[in-house]
Parts: structure tokens; C-alpha cells; sequence
């Protein structure tokens, strides 16, 4: 396997390579910004009709009372989770290979979940008392209930959401810094000076840093673990056939962290050609996250056959019943088409060949998302559409242009927040690039030159 | 007494930590070691052992932050009861 990042690489080269990045990306970002808007503009007109005219446009029912709404809030919470496994977890483990992606991992990490936010409010049919589902004692008479993993949702969403900033942001800092001292006027210049807080590198800034961004980090990750088991629960802890499985909250960890890193290869591609770093987002970094991800897709599909086989091999009947109607039933293309894309699929990550070829990658890495977002349709709609009720029974739903409409924006309203900060922002951490060059090269100078000289 | 100051530039790390250790050691009159200040592009931990500790305030700034946030929610609670 080659370098994954060449150790002859000025310093100054690094800062200008990135700092061009906010200046002059190629053409295409302004077409990737242009569909955004254009897909944000479909989910607004979809919203603005649905609350005029109520949720009924929506297709939802008595029965189907989440619909897409949910499963898509689920999915975007957890994209949400790669940040923080690259940033975090692999920032422990000293993986070195993290550092000239992790901060657009950060970033997805943020906006996936401003993204997800959306959904609660989007699902609701009186918008303007949204204040209601904030849990905490109030004059309404409405008491929080503290039994309910909904409120739990709440209060661990809105910590990960205010640290998974302050992590971005602090991470930032030195950046920050290198951006301030290199722009010399205008409203970058401004942006930069107040938002590095006075940073000029000294060894006491540094060590407070260090210190700083390990706590969060430390902080982070049982954070993200029991964010998504928290929206697990939301399912397990209630009585629904398909939705009381024991292993549901490894499985959506599981299957966050899939999501995100497929996410990551495809924005990995995009970056790299948008604004030209194929300095610093390298093949060799590429095939390790995709060795990544593999394991994590095998991970995924363990947990989801170990699901299967309870519930087959178990004595609740309406579980099994759940299962069969979710593989023979209505929906039975889409529970297909998830172990397909979810399984299946992720299996030609692991020929050598397909690791390193970007636009195999990016297509591959979209369908793995296309498989995760069904996974969590085929959890919810199937036990809405086969309950405990008979009356349930007869209510296979499709949802409407409107739902379809408000999805698909999301990926708009996402991929704009993304690409803005991406272009105010330095998406490659230049200084943690520096470091791995620096100490790349010093590994080399000590090297020794004939194999077998210690 | 006015203070003097001393710019050192090195082009090397190794070398500077050298430096640092032996301005240390060297006892010189009127020289705090914690007036000594180490600016780098990129974090070098190691430097840490030879500098020696330096106090820091912001875990106090931090229990402030705590102990506010922990009124607030007190206030907030007790005044939705009243």
C-alpha cells in the first residue's frame, strides 16, 4: 500500500493548498450548491402546503403516525455518528490516517444533526406550539415524563448537537488562526480574528488544547453510543411487534456508524475533486476507510441476522409474524432491497480492486446509504402497517409527494450547510496535517537504511 | 526594572528544546523559566517536560460555567412552580 500522505510537503504548501479551497473550487461546487437549493426549494413548497392544509396531505393515518418523517430523522442521527468516530474514537486509537478527513467528518456530524431537528418539527401538525415538546416543568400542565425515551431523545440529542459544535469548533482554533494571519481584509478577516480567540501557538495554548480536546473527545463518545441507543429505545422500550428486540441498541449504533462512514467515502470523493485535495484525501486513506466501513457493514449484518434468528427461534408470534409480513408482505421489495444494499453490497468492498477505484466507491458508498435510510423505513412502517389491531392490517401506506418532497430537501438543506462551511472553512485540518507530516518524516530520517541495521 | 526580551528563531524542534533545557539549568539571575514562551505551527507535547508546569485557570472558569448552568436550571424549575 502506498503513503497516505507524502512527507516532502512544505508546510506553506499545506496552508495555501487549503487555503485555496476557500477561495477557487472548481465549477462543480456551484453546481452541487445550485441542485441543493434547488432541492431545498421542493421540501419548503412541500412544508408550506402541508401546513396550510394540514397533515392529511401527507398520507399519514391513525395507523402510520411517523412515516417517513421518523425514519428519515433516525437516518440523519446517524450520519451523524461517523464525526465522532473518526474524530473521536480513532483520535484515541492515535490513527494518524484521521487527520486530513476527520474535520469534514465533524462537520457532517454537526449538520446531519441540524438536519435531523428538522424532522420533529416537520412532523408536527400544530408547528407553532413546537415549545411543547421541549421537556421541562412548565405552567401548561403538560409534565414532562421522565419514564418516556422520548424525553431522553431530547436531552441527549441537544448535548451531542452543543458538544459536537464545541468539539468542531475547538478543533478549529489553530486553523482558525493560520486563516486570520494569511487573509488580509474583508469579512473573512474578521471572522477569523474573533473566532481564533487570540491563538498564536504558544506551549501553553497548546497544552490547554490538547487537554480540551481530549476531554471532549473522552466526553463524545459514550455520548454518541447513547444518543442512538437512546433513539433505539424509543422502539425497543415499547410493545410493538418488530420493535422489542433486546438487541436494538447495538444495532442502530451499528448501523449509524455504517451509514456515516458511507457517507464519508462519498463526500471523501466530492472534496477531493471540488476542491482539488488529492494531496491530502489520498487512495491509500480511502482503502482504510473502506476497510472500515466493510468491517462496520459486517457488524451491521451480524447484529441484524442475530435479530432475525430471535425473533424466529422465539416464542412471541406476533414478532414472527412482523417478519414474515416484512419479507413476503407489501413492503417486501424494500426489506429485500435493505439487505441487498446493507449486506450484500458491502461485500465488494472487500476485493482489493474496488477500494481504491473513486467512482465504483461513490456509487457504491450512495447505495449503502440508500440501503441504511430503508432500514429505517422497514422499521417503522411494516409494525405500523402490522400491528397488534387487526384495523391495522389493512393499512399498507404510501407516502405522499409531500413526505417524499420534505425528504428529499433534506439532502439539499444538508448538503448546502455542508458545502458552505466548507468554503468559509478550512475542511482539511492543516495544522494536525502538518504534525502527521512532520512525524512522518522523522520516522523516515531515523529509519534505518539497510533492513536489519538495529 | 524594565524587562528585556529575547527572540530565538530555530528551524529545528530538537534544537530548541536543547536550548530551552539548557536555559534551565543554567540558573541565570533574574530568568523565570515561566516567562519563557514556545511558539510552534504544530503541538509537541514533549516540550511540556522541560518547561515544567505552568498554573492554569480554566477548570475554575469551568466550575463557574457548571455552576451557573446548575442555578439556572434550579431557578428555572423553582419559578415554573411558584
Amino acid at each position: 500500500m502506498g503513503k497516505d500522505i507524502r512527507e516532502d510537503i512544505a508546510w506553506a504548501q499545506i496552508n495555501k493548498d487549503v487555503l485555496k479551497s476557500l477561495e477557487s473550487p472548481r465549477r462543480m461546487y456551484w453546481v452541487i450548491l445550485f441542485i441543493a437549493i434547488a432541492m431545498i426549494g421542493v421540501a419548503v413548497g412541500s412544508e408550506v402546503y402541508q401546513y396550510q392544509t394540514g397533515m392529511g396531505v401527507s398520507n399519514k393515518n391513525n395507523s402510520h403516525v411517523w412515516g417517513l418523517y421518523i425514519a428519515t430523522f433516525i437516518f440523519w442521527i446517524g450520519m451523524s455518528h461517523s464525526g465522532t468516530l473518526l474524530s473521536a474514537i480513532l483520535h484515541l486509537m492515535h490513527a494518524d490516517w484521521r487527520k486530513p478527513i476527520y474535520r469534514f467528518a465533524e462537520a457532517m456530524t454537526t449538520f446531519s444533526l441540524m438536519t435531523a431537528g428538522l424532522f420533529v418539527l416537520v412532523h408536527l401538525g400544530r408547528l407553532w406550539m413546537v415549545y411543547y415538546v421541549m421537556p421541562y416543568p412548565n405552567e401548561r400542565w403538560v409534565w414532562p415524563n421522565f419514564q418516556s425515551p422520548l424525553v431522553w431523545d431530547m436531552f441527549a440529542i441537544a448535548t451531542y448537537l452543543s458538544s459536537s459544535v464545541l468539539f468542531l469548533y475547538v478543533g478549529m482554533i489553530p486553523d482558525l488562526a493560520i486563516c486570520r494571519d494569511n487573509i488580509h481584509a474583508g469579512w473573512r478577516k474578521k471572522l477569523y480574528t474573533v473566532m481564533s480567540l487570540g491563538w498564536e501557538g504558544t506551549d501553553r495554548q497548546w497544552r490547554n488544547f490538547r487537554i480540551t480536546y481530549l476531554t471532549i473527545a473522552c466526553f463524545l463518545i459514550p455520548l454518541a453510543v447513547s444518543v442512538h441507543s437512546i433513539v433505539a429505545s424509543d422502539f425497543a422500550m415499547s410493545n410493538m411487534p418488530g420493535w422489542h428486540v433486546t438487541s436494538f441498541p447495538p444495532y442502530f449504533v451499528a448501523g449509524a456508524l455504517y451509514s456515516g462512514c458511507a457517507a464519508i467515502i462519498t463526500l471523501f470523493i466530492i472534496l477531493r475533486y471540488v476542491f482539488k485535495f488529492e494531496e491530502y484525501m489520498t487512495l491509500p486513506i480511502m482503502k482504510k476507510l473502506v476497510r472500515l466501513t466493510f468491517a462496520i457493514a459486517m457488524v451491521w449484518t451480524y447484529l441484524n441476522l442475530i435479530e432475525f434468528a430471535s425473533v424466529w427461534y422465539g416464542h412471541d408470534q406476533t414478532a414472527k409474524d412482523q417478519l414474515i409480513f416484512k419479507a413476503t408482505g407489501p413492503y417486501a421489495p424494500f426489506f429485500w432491497a435493505m439487505i441487498f444494499f446493507g449486506s450484500i453490497l458491502p461485500l465488494m468492498l472487500a476485493f482489493k480492486r474496488f477500494q481504491t477505484h473513486l467512482p465504483i466507491l461513490f456509487v457504491v458508498s450512495i447505495l449503502l446509504n440508500v440501503g441504511m435510510w430503508l432500514e429505517r423505513w422497514m422499521i417503522i412502517a411494516p409494525s405500523f402497517a402490522h400491528g397488534h389491531y387487526p384495523w391495522t392490517w389493512d393499512h399498507d401506506q404510501w407516502p405522499s409527494l409531500v413526505q417524499w418532497g420534505i425528504v428529499f430537501g433534506s439532502f439539499g438543506w444538508f448538503t448546502l450547510l455542508f458545502m458552505v462551511f466548507c468554503k468559509v472553512f478550512p475542511s482539511v485540518s492543516m495544522y494536525e496535517v502538518k504534525e502527521m507530516v512532520y512525524h512522518r518524516s522523522l520516522a523516515l530520517k531515523h529509519k534505518p537504511a539497510v533492513k536489519g541495521d538495529y | 526594572m524594565s524587562k528585556r526580551h529575547l527572540l530565538a528563531l530555530f528551524n529545528d524542534f530538537d534544537e530548541a528544546v536543547a536550548a530551552i533545557a539548557e536555559l534551565r539549568g543554567s540558573n541565570i539571575k533574574g530568568f523565570d523559566i515561566d516567562d519563557m514562551i514556545l511558539k510552534s505551527p504544530i503541538e509537541h507535547p514533549e516540550v511540556e517536560e522541560v518547561l515544567g508546569d505552568k498554573p492554569v485557570n480554566v477548570q475554575w472558569f469551568t466550575l463557574v460555567g457548571a455552576c451557573m448552568g446548575g442555578l439556572l436550571a434550579f431557578f428555572l424549575v423553582a419559578s415554573a412552580q411558584a
